[in-house]
């Protein structure tokens, strides 16, 4: 593909609908992050579309707003996709090596992985990704079996399958704009390839996206990925339980949370009070510290809780030698990597973006944008992308965003 | 919402989902920005059309315009010709040697043809030919000025005399009147070439008009004397360095020029004719102005009567 290819990375989130536009030149090689637009997310909850209309508009409003500031036009769309009906499952299979010389065929790795695919769902589910976490002959891990010596080839895949018509929702806010989705990424996993290190994820690393509604998590293990999930707690929580507990309103709950939150108390805490409005107003009143900060510790608490239930076998130093990588809008909760650390007994760091990313978009909350876009490029490297129509009716069609 | 799936094995992949959108998927804002592209498509294809439509028309228009023009003069044919020379010649001169269509009207006329063959006429140097509406031509020449006079031998054995302007053409003339020749030296030591009907142009006839010009202006009477130019040892292709000119004139019977400064040996000649008059010598055979800056003067051996013709 010699032409310069325009993509849109889409993440309809709990708070926000962010779309990121980047421009892949040099034949595929590069990408320019050419524009960004956002727009606050109505309609969707937990990750799942509640209000289809309310959902497209502001979807498409934002995927505007990023056209306007790239001054390109989007051709194809990498969403995100999140929600608590997304689940996966690990499908082990074995083939016994068909040669006679005992040398692994292509057609032994193309029938075992055929066989590792092939488990039914049930109805209304559909696949959104087959992930392979490496294969074994004889028991032992290989990168590549072809050509090697062996008995049995075994493959393993973790298969993440979603709700078909909550899928379907998402694929058609994006076609109601006349875009078509090129492909759908889960958010932890594009958020996952750019907070985590090559490194890391060989020895095992667990990513935590803490999003507003949902918490995406992603276990590597040698280098592949064979956990996923999603644990509907996230940022809102926090807000929703300041708002409660301190009876105040969300933007006033959202306020205390992003000015004076923090994930641990610490012993000089105790007796400090800060203003709701600083002004001295009609509702103006003073708040313990320490009540906003047991509050978010308990949420947070839960949110490990939950995550550490989920992922029991592996969160122990052997497994996750790397630790755990936070990222997502609330890992700017000061003090969280402690809070997680602490709960999850495995050394904790905030995910930082990459250094190519220009700095106003290294913020965690972009991470799973930018993983979607960094997914295209690697998709335009492997030749996945479906091939676009050249010519002069589609030239001419592009021109006008037909 | 609640759109339709196949039940084929490809719908366990999400791709399997069908990527339509109904009408009530598309929010307003996907809807204004169609409807901007279905403008702009729009508004592109009414420009093409106005644009082919605009040279389909012009194309018709120009067509039509120049039958118009056709129409309107095939009816006039030429009626007069204003012929108009800085020379001798004139329009009898024209109609005697100029073959034009007479039978052709104005429009049919091949002005371009005529100002060529006006052209080849080695007398004319340049013509301007142009039609004047509704029934005229127009045409204005310039003519070559003759410099010297040669005498060629023709195709019949018939010998003629043809005439060598400034910049060395040679050409026949017939109307030069007497006066006009009586003026013009002759010209000799030169090998005419041939080229079908005209003689080829000499080289180096812009020094000689250079000499002729000078002599003319500054002095006349000096001038008048001269009756042969001879070019026996003037090519005007090479170096000058090592050629002259010679002059055979009444008084002197060979002068001979380098092809440089004539003014100072044109000065140097004056005096030297002068100083013989004045001591009443009149037995100079050959003055050489080509020794640097002296004058070398040959006479003839008697000092008596003359008895030599110059």
């Amino acid at each position: 593909m010699n032409e310069n290819r325009i993509i849109g990375a889409v993440e309809i989130g709990g708070s926000k609908v962010v779309v990121m536009v980047g421009e892949i030149i040099d034949e595929g090689r590069s990408l320019n992050i050419i524009g960004i637009g956002q727009s606050t997310a109505m309609g969707v909850r937990k990750g799942e579309i509640i209000d289809f209309r309310a959902a497209s508009d502001c979807t498409h409003a934002a995927i505007i707003a990023a056209e306007k500031n790239a001054g390109a036009t989007i051709e194809g769309v990498f969403l995100a996709q999140t929600g608590r009906h997304l689940q996966g499952f690990s499908n082990k299979s074995s083939v016994m090596v068909s040669s006679p010389d005992s040398l692994v065929r292509q057609s032994d790795i193309k029938s075992v992985i055929e066989n590792a695919k092939r488990k039914e769902l049930p109805s209304r589910r559909v696949y959104i990704h087959h992930v392979q976490c490496g294969f074994h002959l004889d028991g032992r891990p290989v990168k590549d079996p072809h050509q090697m010596q062996g008995d049995e080839l075994d493959v393993a895949y973790w298969h993440i399958e979603g709700d078909e018509r909550k899928v379907g929702d998402h694929i058609h806010v994006i076609n109601g704009f006349g875009l078509k989705v090129e492909d759908m990424i889960i958010s932890s996993i594009a958020s996952g390839c750019m907070v985590a290190s090559e490194e890391e994820k060989q020895n095992g690393v667990l990513v935590l996206d803490i999003g507003c509604s949902t918490t995406d998590y992603l276990l590597y293990d040698n280098g592949h990925i064979v956990r996923t999930g999603v644990v509907s707690v996230g940022g809102d929580h926090l807000t929703n339980d300041l708002s409660l507990g301190l009876r105040v309103n969300k933007q006033q709950a959202e306020k205390l949370k992003l000015e004076f939150g923090k994930a641990i108390i610490d012993s000089e805490d105790k007796d400090e009070k800060v203003w709701l409005f600083g002004d001295l107003t009609i509702g103006d009143r003073a708040i313990p510290r320490l009540a906003i900060y047991q509050i978010l510790k308990a949420r947070i608490d839960e949110l490990f809780g939950i995550v550490k239930k989920e992922l029991v076998e592996f969160l122990n130093p052997e497994e996750l030698a790397a630790g755990v990588v936070i990222t997502g809008g609330v890992s700017r909760l000061p003090k969280l990597a402690d809070a997680a650390a602490h709960r999850l007994g495995v050394p904790t760091r905030i995910g930082v973006n990459p250094s190519w990313v220009r700095d106003d978009l290294r913020k965690p909350e972009y991470s799973t944008v930018l993983g979607l876009l960094y997914y295209g490029l690697t998709a335009q490297n492997t030749g996945e992308q479906h091939l676009k129509k050249s010519g002069i009716f589609s030239k001419v069609a592009n021109m006008f965003n037909l | 919402m609640g759109k339709k799936t196949s039940n084929s094995k490809e719908t366990r992949n999400w791709r399997g989902i069908k990527q339509t959108a109904g009408r009530q998927a598309v929010s307003i804002i996907a809807r204004k920005r169609k409807f901007v592209a279905h403008a702009k498509l729009c508004g592109v294809i009414l420009i093409i059309l106005l644009m082919a439509g605009g040279i389909a028309y012009s194309v018709h228009f120009i067509r039509s315009y120049e039958n118009q023009i056709i129409l309107s003069v095939t009816s006039d044919p030429v009626r007069r010709i204003n012929f108009e020379s800085n020379g001798e010649l004139d329009y009898r001169w024209f109609e005697r040697n100029v073959a034009w269509p007479r039978d052709k009207t104005i429009m049919e006329i091949d002005i371009f043809a005529i100002k060529q063959m006006l052209e080849k006429k080695g007398q004319i140097a340049s013509a301007i030919v142009s039609r004047k509406f509704p029934d005229e031509l127009e045409i204005e020449i310039i003519e070559r000025e003759p410099v010297l006079r040669a005498r060629v031998k023709g195709k019949k054995g018939k010998t003629d005399e043809v005439y060598v302007a400034h910049d060395g053409t040679v050409y026949f003339h017939e109307d030069y009147g007497k006066s006009k020749k009586k003026h013009l030296p002759y010209l000799g030591g030169v090998r005419f070439k041939q080229d079908d009907d005209h003689i080829l142009s000499l080289p180096g006839m812009d020094v000689i008009s250079q000499l002729l010009d000078t002599a003319r202006l500054n002095y006349p009477i000096l001038f008048e004397s001269w009756k042969v130019v001879s070019c026996e040892e003037f090519n005007g292709l090479n170096e000058f360095s090592d050629q002259i000119i010679k002059i055979r004139s009444s008084i002197v019977r060979e002068i001979i020029f380098t092809p440089f400064d004539f003014n100072r040996q044109l000065d140097q000649l004056a005096r030297v004719i002068e100083y013989s008059e004045r001591n009443h010598i009149y037995n100079i055979k050959r003055i050489d102005l080509s020794v640097s800056d002296q004058v070398a003067v040959q006479f003839y051996p008697d000092l008596g009567p003359r008895k030599f013709r110059n």
